[in-house]
């Protein structure tokens, strides 16, 4: 889990990592209040957004007759120089529809940051996280796009590691020590909520010798998120990614893709693999639904109406592996969401397993239209082509 | 030194034998004929359960019964305390069937197995099976076959895909061993394999693969030296995945998922594996490979 950029300063600044002053705005009035509470000859507005979007993010121009097209110049960072540009600008920018290739799809904009400005002399980029290919805790330093990385071994790191860092980045001396004290803060808030990283990008040197964080970003673990229940009423669902939010509610993994076939399996790697093999054999899926090792039938009924509830669908593909849990709760879990909604798409069943033969015994008796095929090769051969004799 | 995974019959003790999951596991594992030696329960007063002598302690449970394998079966919070007292204990194999243990409990285990000697599986295992020998984890084994196969995975549902496709092509299983399907894990491919290599009933072995991490490219310079003997096919999932679903950090050499697996299957194939791109291809290669080393 993420949090949005004035989220991660204020953390910042409770554990003493320097950040510039800002607050956040509603609306354009509310705007104009904390510009004239900051009272500086300039100020930067910025857009809030997840993920981070800002750099690479533009806002969509909504031309009257036709749909809205894409304009790259303007991104979501704006200059303002008055308490009434201020209000202009966020007026501007709020509910208008900002769009990032990291993004699934064009977000409006709720909430603008206002904050000071400062001049830059020379900047830096931090990070400190979990490495998944080394398996370790890595200290990244980035100096004009260049990277270096620094591993941390098991132990909490000692004055001599920060040191090293500091020496790379050639500061003097008295920067040096406020920027060892940085980056203690950083491993200080990467311990304390267990989180998987803790950015600093950029960290810049003002003109009179300040470091300040400019932006960052902070990556929760989602299985500790319960110790900080303060972080987690953080959580705020993105537009279209409503479907996520859902699935994790009910226990299950919801990926999009851009295609027609719903595939609906348990475990992420018969998922992934799945996917694979609709894709290797010329079709498209639009989404995975990945309901885990362990489902029972509610979760697969969930997951089950969430694939035909999406628009793009045009035939579903379940894949299924009875181990533990029986292929016949499965089987009722489809049926049940089946009899709610009428189901006018091709639906292929491939059960494998424990009860498997129950299991496809159930389907063929409900007199519903499921096709059920054992073999993997065949079952995604049949929705291949089913799906394409209908578009 | 390196510990292999025991190919026959072995001592095992059950950490959380009274939890829901380590019951069920616990008494399908007895009924398989595993020898489960030993049971640690916080229960207090419990001294016995599904006719397995239960401790309080591992360390207790160590010194009256020396298992050459642990399982734990425990929550995501207690996961960390429960390895600890299992790698502290000195058990030789440590299986971690918990999921979602938090990234950080996950590196300080690697740690604390790794200054300890230990073999640590996991965590997110779901065990290993040696056919007609023992299971230990979750893994249903009266759906495995006996065979020639030795199959190591970082996906567990896919171990149940393979075993499927040799079973309905009547060929059987020597061995399964599931990584985990943490990002993080105790165990890469080469122990495992190293274990399979000298085991006279494996004939050959079915590599199961992830996107991400680097455990495919240590596999491949391991053969290169080693230059087995016994045929080794790869399968890697993930072609599908694209880049916005993978996570990136700062000053990550950013790859594509394609990229990285492309990297990975040239890898292996330098070093003599055979290579295949998609899941329904397992049974009918496998086949053929078996065929050609009967002959």
């Amino acid at each position: 889990m993420e949090l949005y950029e004035y989220q991660v300063k204020q953390l910042f600044k409770k554990h003493g990592i320097p950040v510039l002053n800002g607050e956040i705005a509603y609306t354009p009035s509310e705007a104009r209040l904390i510009a004239e509470k900051i009272n500086r000859p300039q100020l930067s507005l910025k857009v809030q957004l997840s993920h981070d979007c800002k750099k690479d993010g533009y806002f969509l121009e909504s031309n009257q007759k036709s749909d809205p097209i894409e304009k790259r110049q303007e991104t979501g960072i704006r200059l303002i120089n008055s308490p009434q540009a201020a209000a202009m600008e966020t007026a501007e920018m709020l509910h208008k529809s900002f769009t990032s290739p990291s993004l699934l799809c064009p977000q409006s904009i709720r909430k603008v940051y206002i904050e000071e400005t400062c001049d830059i002399q020379k900047s830096f980029s931090l990070s400190l996280h979990i490495d998944l290919d080394q398996q370790c805790i890595l200290f990244v330093l980035g100096i004009s796009g260049q990277f270096f990385h620094y591993s941390l071994g098991n132990k909490k790191p000692n004055i001599l590691f920060w040191h090293q860092i500091v020496r790379k980045m050639n500061l003097k001396k008295s920067i040096g020590f406020q920027c060892v004290h940085i980056m203690r803060q950083m491993y200080e808030i990467f311990s304390t909520y267990s989180a998987v990283a803790v950015e600093i990008n950029p960290l810049v040197l003002t003109s009179d010798d300040q470091l300040i964080a400019l932006d960052g970003r902070i990556i929760f673990d989602p299985d500790t998120l319960y110790k900080f229940p303060e972080i987690s009423a953080l959580r705020e669902v993105l537009v279209g990614y409503e479907y996520q939010e859902s699935a994790r509610q009910f226990n299950f993994k919801y990926t999009p893709y851009k295609g027609n076939i719903a595939c609906l399996t348990n475990g992420s790697g018969l998922g992934t693999a799945t996917v694979d093999l609709v894709l290797a054999k010329g079709g498209a899926v639009s989404c995975l639904l990945d309901v885990g090792t362990e489902p029972n039938k509610e979760s697969v009924s969930k997951a089950f109406r969430l694939a035909l509830s999406e628009p793009t669908v045009e035939g579903i593909f379940v894949n299924i592996f009875g181990g533990v849990i029986r292929c016949d709760t499965i089987a009722q879990g489809l049926i049940s969401a089946s009899h709610e909604i009428s189901i006018g798409l091709p639906l292929v069943v491939r059960m494998v397993g424990t009860n498997a033969n129950v299991g496809m015994r159930l389907l063929f008796e409900s007199r519903l239209p499921f096709i059920v095929i054992q073999s993997i090769d065949e079952a995604v051969d049949v929705i291949v082509k089913k799906v394409r004799e209908l578009s | 030194m390196k510990l292999l995974f025991p190919t026959k019959n072995c001592s095992i003790l059950c950490q959380g034998i009274t939890s829901a999951a380590g019951a069920i596991h616990t008494e399908m594992s007895k009924a398989y004929g595993s020898q489960i030696v030993a049971g640690v329960s916080r229960d207090k007063g419990l001294t016995s359960f599904l006719g397995i002598p239960v401790f309080q302690t591992v360390k207790a449970a160590v010194r009256q019964t020396k298992p050459k394998m642990s399982v734990v079966f425990s929550t995501s919070q207690r996961a960390y305390a429960d390895v600890e007292e299992a790698i502290k204990a000195r058990i030789p194999i440590v299986v971690c069937t918990t999921e979602h243990v938090p990234f950080h409990d996950v590196l300080k285990m690697k740690a604390l197995a790794e200054k300890y000697g230990v073999q640590l599986l996991g965590p997110s295992s779901q065990g290993i099976v040696a056919v007609d020998h023992y299971v230990a984890g979750t893994m249903p084994a009266h759906l495995i076959p006996k065979g020639h196969i030795g199959i190591v995975s970082r996906s567990s549902s896919l171990i149940y895909e393979a075993v499927q496709q040799l079973s309905s092509r009547e060929m059987g299983i020597s061995m399964c061993v599931a990584l985990g399907a943490a990002p993080i894990l105790g165990t890469s491919f080469v122990p495992v394999v190293e274990s399979l290599l000298p085991d006279p009933k494996t004939k050959a072995i079915l590599i199961i693969g992830k996107y991400n991490g680097l455990f495919e490219f240590e596999l491949a310079s391991y053969l290169k030296r080693k230059k087995p003997q016994k045929p080794i096919l790869a399968y890697i999932p993930g072609r599908s995945i694209r880049p916005s679903h993978a996570r990136c950090f700062l000053g990550a050499d950013f790859l594509d998922p394609l990229q990285l697996i492309q990297k990975k299957e040239t890898a292996l194939k330098e070093s003599g594996v055979l290579v295949i791109p998609t899941i329904d291809l397992i049974g009918p290669t496998l086949q053929e490979i078996l065929k050609k080393t009967t002959k």
